[in-house]
């Protein structure tokens, strides 16, 4: 039961990560596209291809700690288990915080991923992430939101 | 044309034209001058033997001919010291002899207003007077990325690196803002009416080329009349580029590098209408200040580049022949130390300026490179 749980609970962290990296990838790459666009340079639809899938390999897990995927993966397991934890408190409490509980996991990826920019920007005042700048920030943390969302629906279609 | 010919030679280059030079490496005697410096950045020699050397921290000091800080220089202005923000460089005006005045750069402002400014003061005794602002960079809201490198043109106006901020980085395409360029001023502040831009109604005539991220050595050669800059790329793509009046580096829209969490930072690693760089380097080296070697010391090296690497901890020698790279030395890398800046001696020695060795707080140095008798 406990090996169970814990498949379905590393399964989630999967799906999760993979949604987040995939959405923040593309909405990052399109940010720095619309910024170059902002200062007049052209691109065709052959760069806009490679770079999208030049961005989505190589922000990819390694091993150096600051590549973005690094930073989701961390920031992940992090916030799930403090959320899981919130929940299983708040399923036994009997406070009106229950009403929240649906959106407990999207928010704790969404915090998770605004944490991680920012304490990347705090140590060189630099967005490690470019297409993170201004608005591009909140919707990396959309991505972080999804994320959340589908952590939760895998580990409520694994519980049926 | 010869921009041609520097571009040839970028491409051509290859690691296999990087050499460790152990041969160079024994020949050569390094002296300590100072050390226990904190940060130290610019370094400029008085007509009296003696220098001044600042550090980031927010000093300027008086050295003698040996290196010994015989005096901290009074009223120097106040500088937002965070992060890369601080007291940068020293220059002396080209009639110091006559007018005994200085120019200094400094990051200024708060945290969320700071920018990089030049004042210009006249050095009397142990101290500055009558200082006055004679450049202030469009101001931004980040302590990275200031320039802050100052030389003099042979025509006796002054250029000024600046840094895009970090955060602004388009910005270094757009003329009317000063982040992400090397400008160009008259000594008193006022604009050359012979810049680049002046007249048009969407620049700042103050600029001088743009497309920079984040200069860090400018040097004019006085033989040559090049001006030779080095700037920090980010994962990779740091650069030497010789600055032409009015040309576009690049960043952001061609580059080398990478950003850091591995992402492109443009589709294009080189654009139409931009100019290339005379090489750069990936991985990045942290690279720099910059000279180019003309001396009696090292007569091998007449004519060759010389640049800081502070990340990777050494000086690397350029040798050029003809305007092109034949080939690159690393130098001193058993120092463990951080290059700030280089500057050649009166008397033909190298002076390098050491931000930090192994790291270390306040273990800055002022060494003297000479060849080993």
């Amino acid at each position: 039961m406990i090996l169970q749980n814990a498949r379905r609970a590393l399964l989630a962290y999967l799906a999760a990560f993979v949604a987040c990296y995939v959405l923040a990838i593309l909405f990052a790459t399109t940010a720095n596209l619309i910024n170059l666009a902002l200062v007049d340079v052209k691109f065709g639809p052959g760069d806009v291809v490679r770079t999208y899938l030049f961005d989505l390999w190589g922000m990819t897990p390694r091993w150096e700690l600051a590549r973005y995927g690094n930073v989701m993966l961390i920031a992940f397991a992090i916030a799930f288990p403090v959320a899981a934890l919130v929940r299983f408190v708040a399923l036994r409490s009997h406070s009106g915080a229950r009403h929240l509980l649906p959106w407990l996991y999207p928010l704790a990826g969404a915090v998770a991923i605004g944490t991680g920019l920012t304490i990347m920007f705090n140590q060189y005042e630099v967005t490690a992430v470019a297409g993170a700048r201004g608005l591009g920030f909140w919707a990396q943390c959309l991505a972080g939101g999804v994320a959340g969302f589908v952590f939760e629906r895998v580990l409520a279609r694994g519980g049926r | 044309m010869k921009r041609g010919v520097l571009n040839v030679c970028a491409l051509l280059l290859s690691s296999s034209a990087m050499s460790r030079a152990p041969a160079q490496a024994q020949a050569l005697q390094v002296e300590t001058l100072a050390d226990g410096l904190e940060n130290p950045w610019g370094l400029a020699f008085l007509p009296d033997g003696g220098m001044l050397l600042t550090e980031r921290a927010g000093k300027l000091w008086r050295l003698d001919a040996q290196g010994r800080q015989v005096a901290q220089i009074a009223n120097v202005p106040p500088a937002f010291v965070k992060l890369q923000g601080g007291l940068f460089d020293v220059v002396l005006d080209p009639r110091f002899a006559t007018n005994s005045l200085v120019y200094l750069s400094l990051a200024h402002g708060e945290q969320k207003h700071n920018t990089t400014r030049v004042i210009r003061a006249r050095l009397a005794g142990d101290a500055l007077h009558d200082s006055k602002v004679v450049f202030e960079n469009t101001p931004k809201g980040t302590s990275a990325h200031y320039g802050g490198r100052l030389a003099f043109l042979r025509d006796g106006t002054l250029l000024i690196t600046t840094g895009e901020g970090a955060e602004y980085r388009e910005d270094a395409q757009r003329l009317k803002s000063t982040l992400g360029k090397i400008v160009r001023i008259n000594g008193d502040g006022s604009i050359p009416a012979d810049n680049p831009f002046v007249g048009r109604a969407d620049a700042d005539p103050a600029v001088w080329s743009y497309g920079h991220r984040n200069p860090q050595g400018l040097y004019v050669d006085p033989v040559t009349g090049i001006v030779w800059s080095t700037e920090h790329g980010p994962r990779g793509g740091d650069e030497i580029n010789a600055i032409v009046k009015g040309a576009n580096y690049g960043w952001p829209i061609a580059t080398h590098g990478l950003d850091y969490t591995g992402g492109r930072i443009s589709p294009f690693e080189t654009y139409p209408g931009v100019t290339e760089p005379l090489l750069w380097w990936t991985p990045s080296i942290g690279v720099g200040g910059v000279t180019v070697y003309h001396g009696a010391l090292f007569p091998e090296w007449e004519g060759d580049l010389l640049a800081g690497a502070m990340g990777h901890q050494h000086l690397q020698r350029i040798e050029m022949e003809g305007g092109t790279v034949v080939q690159r030395h690393k130098l001193l890398e058993d120092r463990k130390a951080r290059f700030r800046q280089l500057q050649v001696g009166p008397e033909g020695a190298v002076y390098a300026v050491i931000d930090a060795v192994n790291n270390r707080e306040k273990s800055g140095q002022l060494l003297r490179i000479i060849p080993r008798r």
